[in-house]
């Protein structure tokens, strides 16, 4: 084949011990309460296949391909110096809306930086149910006994799934849903040039990721609107949820956990290389290139690829065109 | 690909270190060095007392004492007054910040972030007390020489700090029960304390200020805001008073007692107008007067974002309620009482009554709807002419308001109590409330001449709302977890149920029960 192939599969498992957590400190010996010490361990472990190939190799005609096929999956093993069958693990990812809320954590057994969630109820119509809000918006008085009162109106009970049965809706009704990190990644690059003409772009991809729409759950309700004094915009999600009300659970719900899968073109250029010009005391070159040309995903966000898997306060990613002049004397 | 997924993975969660940082200190002050000095002492005492009033080593935010929460939410009385006052009938809090929601529905778990700031407050106090009160015990006094005067000054700080312990130890009995025990003896360092049952905590607590009790200065003869004779009766009333909820055993004539020795004292007066109790110039005459024990705060050089500033910004919301009046630069929007205790108030003639309901439905329908519920004006950053203080936080922020912990009011009501569970005369318990009553009303029309307990119960919550009281009275009462007597949300009902009676007390913090072994959790959580 004349070299025109290249490939290589790895497999790897990484373990890495005596990370950096927080541990609490018995009360009553110190000057704190939580303290930062060496106890947390954590395994990574995937496959990693890559190919080029050389399609075509003659003097006016070139085209190269990459690919690229990663799975990684990691794993919290060690948290505590005591195992503690009681400790869902540390919570981690504070979010916008109330003060101190966190949506993810490490626990033993889950990757890093786990959703941690309320599991939301959905009614007969397949709206998420909204606790607070009016039972039936068109009939206020729902019970019929002449006054509407919050009795007339959904519970978190009613919102929410009491994963303990124990009658109430609290911290230990949440649950780890899925996380940030995708299984797997994809990525396709290619090149290819007939005579003075080149072009490239790129493809990557990653699936299985999950991302928090923080955007969705601080502002797509009625009751974020006004806010002591002044109001803020209303969010659009708000027309599929039609969500009056908000509480904790409703910003920690499972509801706004989305799927972030996506497909994204990086990059996409042509050049046309004119050679040299003007006898032969100069040489030109003349392209187009696009980055960020497209991304396709079912995120409702305005992009899929968040840092970290809280939307909330992205800077958007532009999508730059730019025209490029090469000349060289 | 790989790699780089794995770098980000690290980066994000966990940093190393190498050896490095096996470094020696390379500064000059060490507690060694600070004890050398008895003029210290005053310093070391002054971080005691701010342990109740600020949050950490810089002011506002910025160095917490503890972590896991919120800095400003963490503040001593901020916390406390949370842990004893949403829970109630008194209060609601609209904020869907992590842990309230719970406190307002009575759903609290043991890993509830404000139990478990609390706890750790309450800790973190008690270890600062013991530190202090270690270094200046007698055998160290000697051990460094010092002479009689200032071993005197400073015997007289220990017992200030033994008295700052105990206020910690009785809000721990109070509101978590049987609880980690720690005293002097206990160096810091690793070790599992031992859990003390409640009754034997409480006998720890009366044994310490009765024994310091008469080393205190006088009434009123120390510093304004340190720990007096009258400070430590008050505790001693508070805590025989709740007898019968700490140990089985009621105690209501020695609650009436130390009551009686704060009133016969001599050194407290009544303040002339109820609401001058708490605005920002309370440290002065006439309210003054009335406060035995208060947790001071100043806008420049005491800042926290609890204590006086939650007070003031947290009970008021710019929608209904215009931010001058109260001399801050604005609401928070966040704290209402619920219609079970805005019913008991007199709309009449009461000047106690410091509901403001303009703008807002009595009932709380909807406990994350500011105008459900009336917010109390109670707190303000404005003088008694209604003026901001001569040294006011330029930004609008901080304030110069004091938290009058323990007042006498409070005593007054104590004897009244303890009269009207047949432990004290009942003529002399109506003579001291109708002086409240006069106070609030400003005639005489308004006398009482007998009162059963369950109207002092009434009676404090017209006198003491809003003011980290109403849980341990509830408490005491058997009406916190009764469905006898329920409000809006009690049991995470809108109307208000009953819920069990293991709610009485909060849970250990979760995480110190796996912390120390030593440790049984309260029954039911």
């Amino acid at each position: 084949m004349n070299d025109r192939i290249y490939g290589s599969i790895d497999y790897y498992r990484k373990n890495t011990d005596d990370l950096l957590a927080v541990v609490d400190v018995v009360a009553g010996t110190n000057f704190t309460n939580e303290i930062l010490t060496n106890v947390g361990s954590m395994t990574n472990e995937g496959l990693e296949i890559e190919l080029s190939y050389i399609a075509i190799d003659k003097k006016d005609m070139d085209w190269r391909v990459g690919m690229n096929f990663t799975t990684n999956r990691n794993e919290v093993t060690k948290l505590t110096q005591v195992e503690d069958p009681n400790s869902p693990g540390i919570l981690v990812g504070g979010i916008s809306g109330g003060i101190g809320n966190n949506v993810q954590i490490h626990a033993v057994g889950h990757p890093t930086f786990s959703f941690y969630v309320y599991e939301q109820q959905y009614d007969a119509s397949g709206s998420p149910i909204n606790a607070g809000a009016l039972r039936d918006r068109e009939n206020p008085d729902f019970n019929g006994d002449g006054v509407v009162n919050a009795l007339d109106r959904y519970s978190s009970l009613d919102a929410f799934v009491d994963r303990n049965n124990d009658g109430v809706i609290n911290e230990d009704d949440r649950y780890i849903y899925e996380k940030p990190e995708p299984d797997f990644f994809m990525g396709f690059s290619t090149d290819f040039s007939y005579k003075r003409w080149s072009t490239a772009f790129n493809l990557r991809a990653e699936f299985d990721r999950y991302t928090y729409n923080n955007v969705n759950s601080q502002r797509g309700n009625f009751q974020s609107v006004p806010t002591n004094g002044s109001s803020t915009n209303l969010n659009s999600n708000f027309l599929e949820t039609g969500f009056t009300n908000t509480s904790v659970e409703q910003f920690l719900s499972d509801y706004y956990i989305e799927k972030a899968d996506f497909l994204r073109m990086d990059y996409f250029n042509v050049n046309y290389n004119f050679g040299k010009i003007l006898n032969e005391t100069m040489s030109l070159s003349m392209g187009v290139n696009v980055n960020n040309v497209f991304v396709l995903s079912d995120y409702s966000g305005i992009d899929p690829e968040v840092v970290g898997g809280i939307d909330n306060s992205i800077f958007p990613r532009p999508r730059i065109y730019s025209i490029n002049l090469n000349v060289t004397l | 690909m790989r790699s780089l997924a794995i770098c980000m993975t690290f980066a994000m969660l966990f940093t190393t270190c190498t050896k490095d940082l096996d470094l020696e200190p390379a500064y000059g002050l060490n507690s060694a060095s600070v004890y050398e000095d008895p003029g210290n002492y005053i310093n070391v005492l002054a971080k005691v007392y701010a342990g109740l009033a600020v949050s950490g080593n810089q002011g506002p935010a910025g160095s917490p004492d503890i972590a896991g929460i919120d800095e400003g939410f963490s503040q001593y009385t901020r916390v406390m007054w949370n842990l004893q006052e949403i829970c109630t009938d008194e209060a609601v809090c609209g904020w869907n910040d992590v842990g309230i929601p719970e406190l307002n529905t009575m759903e609290w778990t043991a890993s509830n972030s404000f139990v478990k700031a609390g706890y750790s407050r309450i800790y973190f106090q008690i270890t600062l007390c013991n530190e202090f009160i270690r270094e200046s015990s007698d055998s160290k006094l000697d051990e460094r020489g010092f002479s009689d005067s200032d071993k005197n000054r400073i015997r007289m700080m220990n017992r200030e700090a033994r008295f700052l312990r105990a206020l910690s130890y009785w809000h721990a009995i109070d509101l978590f029960g049987n609880v980690p025990f720690v005293t002097e003896e206990d160096a810091v360092g690793a070790f599992l304390p031992e859990q003390i049952d409640r009754a034997s905590l409480f006998n720890y607590i009366e044994s310490e200020l009765l024994a310091i009790e008469g080393g205190m200065s006088a009434p009123k003869s120390n510093d304004y805001g340190r720990a007096d004779q009258g400070a430590a009766w008050m505790l001693l009333a508070k805590l025989y008073l709740n007898s019968q909820v700490y140990t089985g055993v009621a105690r209501y004539a020695q609650a009436a007692e130390y009551a009686q020795r704060i009133i016969n004292s001599g050194a407290y007066a009544l303040s002339t107008e109820y609401r001058f109790l708490f605005l920002a110039d309370n440290d002065e005459a006439p309210a003054v007067n009335e406060i035995i024990f208060p947790v001071r705060f100043d806008a420049m050089n005491t800042q926290t974002w609890g204590g006086g500033t939650f007070f003031v910004h947290a009970f008021l919301g710019n929608d209904t309620q215009d931010p001058v009046e109260f001399g801050v630069n604005g609401g928070w929007a966040g704290y209402r009482t619920k219609q079970a205790f805005s019913s008991k108030m007199d709309t009449v003639g009461d000047t106690r009554n410091t509901l403001h309901t303009e703008g807002h439905q009595q009932l709380v329908e909807q406990i994350g709807v500011w105008t459900n519920g009336f917010p109390n004006s109670k707190y303000r950053n404005v003088t008694k002419t209604g003026d901001l203080p001569a040294d006011a936080d330029p930004s609008g922020n901080h304030v110069n308001t004091d938290f009058p912990m323990f007042r006498l009011a409070d005593a007054y009501l104590i004897y009244a109590e303890a009269a009207a569970r047949g432990s004290a005369d009942m003529g002399t318990a109506m003579g001291y409330v109708n002086d409240l009553r006069q106070r609030a009303y400003g005639d005489n029309a308004h006398k009482v001449s007998s009162m059963t307990p369950l109207e002092v119960l009434d009676e404090r919550a017209r006198e003491l709302h809003w003011e980290g009281h109403r849980r341990t009275d509830l408490v005491r009462f058997g009406l916190f977890t009764s469905g006898d007597y329920v409000w809006e949300y009690k049991g995470n009902s809108p109307t208000g149920v009953g819920v069990p009676d293991y709610i009485n007390l909060y849970p250990l913090s979760a995480d110190d029960v796996v912390a120390n072994p030593n440790l049984v959790q309260n029954t039911g959580y």
